[in-house]
């Protein structure tokens, strides 16, 4: 088989791997050495759906020894199969990175033989990466569940990034569809990787402490490679199971929590089987992921707690409002904020004003009286802001009636009468459709008003509701769903 | 400096009106010009290239001669007043190929060498953000360093026979000289050129360091068949990693603006051709 056969069909096998980021770690070019990465991460190129192609994906092999319901790759489907040798990839990546169309390597690979086989493949084409061509370049490696705790060390310290893909939301779901591959298998690897990086960075601190006495002190050995400078990620499928956005946010707090990841991925599900086990349906609920993807964003970095966004008496977020704009419009009673006085924390949870935004406002009006002019300079949405600020005392969204039902209307508004952004969305209200209808929480019986924030004594002091919110967190770090 | 040191100094001349002063658009030139404008005492309306230049009605101009050692000064007076990073702000700001640039940058200055408003230390300038002077200033910085961060996404180096990589783009602003550290940086084993279209620049990195050439033609020895055939693989690899569920074209060209994908390998007639036939509903990504 030809290098370029092989590519395609392994190109085509990894591109449901969610994860193409290559942000996380910084590491400064060397003389004689090919590449460097940015902690920004840097996207090389987009494909026909506007994801970012900034490494170059692609599976090891998609030989598996596994029949996991929801993965094109299952041995029981009927695709073409094909295997990189470490040298072809190693060199493939070289060439691509050499002409600038990509940042590194995400290396995935269906299990062939054995877990350790597999991941004995991917450690020697790392191995030849960074040691023959002394590529200094991003690498994503996957870890395959069930790989020895030996090998792991060895590929975390070849990679910036290594991720252990936790497939399905719950142990019921992974027990179902992925019955090989049990709870034990993908979280004791993550444990590891969590521990390995928080033993490197320790060490490396210890290092680069320069001594306070002149008495010899016993200097702490480093590890040549650092373990996974750029974390641990993972991913899961949305909509192949029945978990609630309640579940499945819980569920990734808790991993940002306890296992210290990085980004929690999720994947909408794609028809790719006719197992009955699966939904047979060709609604693939896009939106669903879009919400939840807003609420992760949120709780990275907007800090808001889980248990603000949603709670279990409302499992499912918002369709029509976003969950920041829906955060607001429950918590009218600390609104509106006063944008020269508030505190940053306040200003971000105002729809309209991202951190950015927020940190502009704290800059600009040190010496600027800020009003609706200055506003839009500073590029926060004011189309939608206006009715939850004030400017110097004055109510921005005059006009406007102050309750929930009324801003609902304006923040649930399509933008440009729905005839902005994707074209699955084109299709307005009202019209009739041939197909079928996306997914819609709220045709399962949902309820829609959503959650509240937790009472707090005297919460006229937006920072006083906002620390009782959150010292009603939840304290226990298991990862709930799954032990 | 006191008026008669200047005066003796530098040649004075009668004190112009209405006049635009152009130079020869490198930042040196736009510097030069501000230190002409405190020579002479003028007020200049318009400070723009040469080659830009657009009379306005009864204005005189005036070309100011390139000096490093003028310009150098100017930089020590901008890092003194405002810290290196306002500096930084105007460097960016004076790549940017809009002709209200060089007077933006000038009023900026201005304003931080006005004992009256520039001489707070404590304060940082750049943090005036609702200050028109600074907004404007940093409105312009902002489109450069876009520019700059798409130059260093799209930018597609192929290899030539006589074993340089060379690389075209067609920025809307003058961004070569301020991604050359990024890429002799990343690819210190290959010698390259990155040539401007739009701005007749190459960045030319042989090995050890980079400098700049301002030439309108350049010839360019063909690539080498291998080269070809990884921008093949490289299309192919494109090609299959489209999810037909998904496609959106719309977010695309949000990120990659019509006027580069152009000049992407894998974005050319062939994959609008295959892209096409997704939409239709064919099959997608079994053709080279």
């Amino acid at each position: 088989m030809d290098l370029m056969t092989k590519l395609e069909i392994l190109a085509d096998a990894a591109k449901y791997d969610v994860a193409c980021t290559s942000s996380g770690s910084s590491r400064a070019a060397q003389k004689g050495k090919l590449g460097n990465t940015l902690s920004s991460g840097l996207c090389h190129s987009f494909t026909p759906d506007g994801r970012c192609v900034s490494l170059l994906k692609v599976l090891m092999t998609n030989v598996c020894i596994y029949d996991c319901a929801y993965c094109v790759n299952r041995c029981s489907n009927e695709v073409k199969r094909a295997a990189f040798t470490p040298q072809e990839l190693a060199d493939l990546t070289i060439e691509f990175y050499r002409r600038n169309y990509i940042e590194g390597l995400f290396i995935s690979s269906g299990v062939i033989k054995s877990p350790d086989y597999t991941t004995e493949l991917i450690i020697n084409a790392l191995e030849l990466l960074r040691h023959q061509h002394g590529f200094r370049g991003y690498i994503h490696a996957k870890v395959v569940p069930g790989a020895s705790p030996e090998l792991i060390d060895q590929l975390g310290r070849l990679c910036d990034r290594v991720s252990v893909n936790l497939e399905l939301p719950s142990r019921d779901s992974l027990a179902l569809l992925a019955p090989e591959k049990s709870r034990q298998r993908i979280v004791q690897p993550m444990r590891q990787i969590r521990d390995s990086i928080a033993e490197d960075a320790e060490t490396r601190a210890l290092v680069r402490r320069k001594p306070t006495t002149y008495q010899h002190q016993v200097r702490v050995a480093r590890k040549h490679e650092a373990f996974a400078p750029a974390g641990q990620s993972t991913q899961m499928i949305i909509g192949a199971t029945p978990e609630s956005d309640f579940q499945i946010l819980n569920l990734s707090a808790a991993l940002y929590r306890s296992l210290n990841m990085k980004r929690v991925f999720f994947s909408a599900y794609m028809p790719v089987s006719q197992d009955e086990r699966l939904p047979q349906t060709d609604a693939v609920q896009l939106n669903r992921e879009h919400r939840l993807y807003q609420a992760d964003w949120l709780m990275r970095f907007y800090q808001y707690q889980v248990e603000e966004l949603i709670d279990e008496a409302h499992p499912f977020l918002e369709t029509d409002v976003d969950p920041k704009a829906n955060w607001a419009l429950n918590n009218l009673d600390l609104f509106p904020v006063e944008i020269s006085t508030a505190p940053l924390e306040m200003l971000m949870r105002v729809p309209g004003i991202g951190p950015k935004g927020a940190r502009d406002i704290v800059r600009a009006r040190r010496t600027h009286a800020l009003r609706e002019h200055e506003l839009r300079k500073l590029g926060i949405a004011f189309k939608r802001a206006r009715y939850f600020i004030t400017c110097n005392g004055q109510y921005a969204g005059s006009g406007i009636e102050f309750t929930r039902e009324s801003l609902h209307a304006r923040l649930a508004a399509p933008i440009n009468g729905g005839r902005h952004g994707r074209r699955a969305d084109r299709v307005l209200p009202g019209q009739l459709s041939l197909f079928d209808q996306p997914f819609d929480p709220k045709l399962e019986g949902n309820q829609t008003s959503a959650p509240k924030l937790p009472e707090a004594s005297g919460a006229t002091d937006p920072r006083v509701a906002l620390r009782a919110a959150r010292s009603s967190s939840i304290g226990d770090e298991v990862l709930a769903l799954w032990s | 400096m006191e008026l008669a040191a200047i005066e003796g100094k530098f040649a004075q001349r009668e004190p112009l009106q209405h006049v635009a002063y152009l130079h020869d658009g490198s930042l040196e030139g736009l510097l030069c010009c501000i230190f002409e404008a405190y020579v002479q005492r003028e007020v200049p309306e318009d400070i723009v290239r040469e080659r830009d230049y657009q009379p306005r009605f009864e204005q005189s101009s005036f070309f100011v001669q390139s000096d490093f050692n003028r310009a150098l000064r100017v930089r020590r007076g901008i890092e003194r007043e405002a810290g290196s990073q306002a500096f930084g702000a105007v460097v960016r700001a004076a790549a940017n190929d809009d002709p209200c640039a060089g007077v933006v940058v000038y009023r900026f200055v201005r304003y931080v060498m006005d004992k009256r408003t520039g001489r707070d230390k404590r304060r940082n300038v750049l943090n005036d953000l609702a200050n028109p002077v600074v907004s404007d200033l940093l409105a312009l910085e902002r489109r450069v360093a876009n520019e700059e961060e798409k130059a260093r996404q799209f930018v597609r180096f192929s290899h030539l026979e006589n074993g340089v990589w060379f690389a075209r783009c067609c920025p809307n602003a003058n961004v070569v000289p301020l991604v050359m550290n990024h890429f002799a940086a990343r690819f210190n084993i290959q010698p390259f050129i990155i040539y401007d279209e739009n701005h007749h620049v190459a960045g030319v990195y042989d090995g050890e360091d980079w400098s700049l050439v301002a030439d309108d033609v350049i010839n360019v020895p063909s690539r080498t068949a291998d080269d070809a055939f990884i921008e093949k693989l490289w299309q192919r690899f494109y090609d299959s990693l489209s999810i037909e569920a998904r496609y959106n074209p719309e977010l695309r060209r949000h990120f990659i603006p019509a006027r580069l994908a152009r000049s992407l390998p894998e974005m050319e007639e062939r994959s609008r051709t295959a892209l096409k036939a997704v939409s239709d509903g064919e099959s997608f990504g079994r053709r080279i």
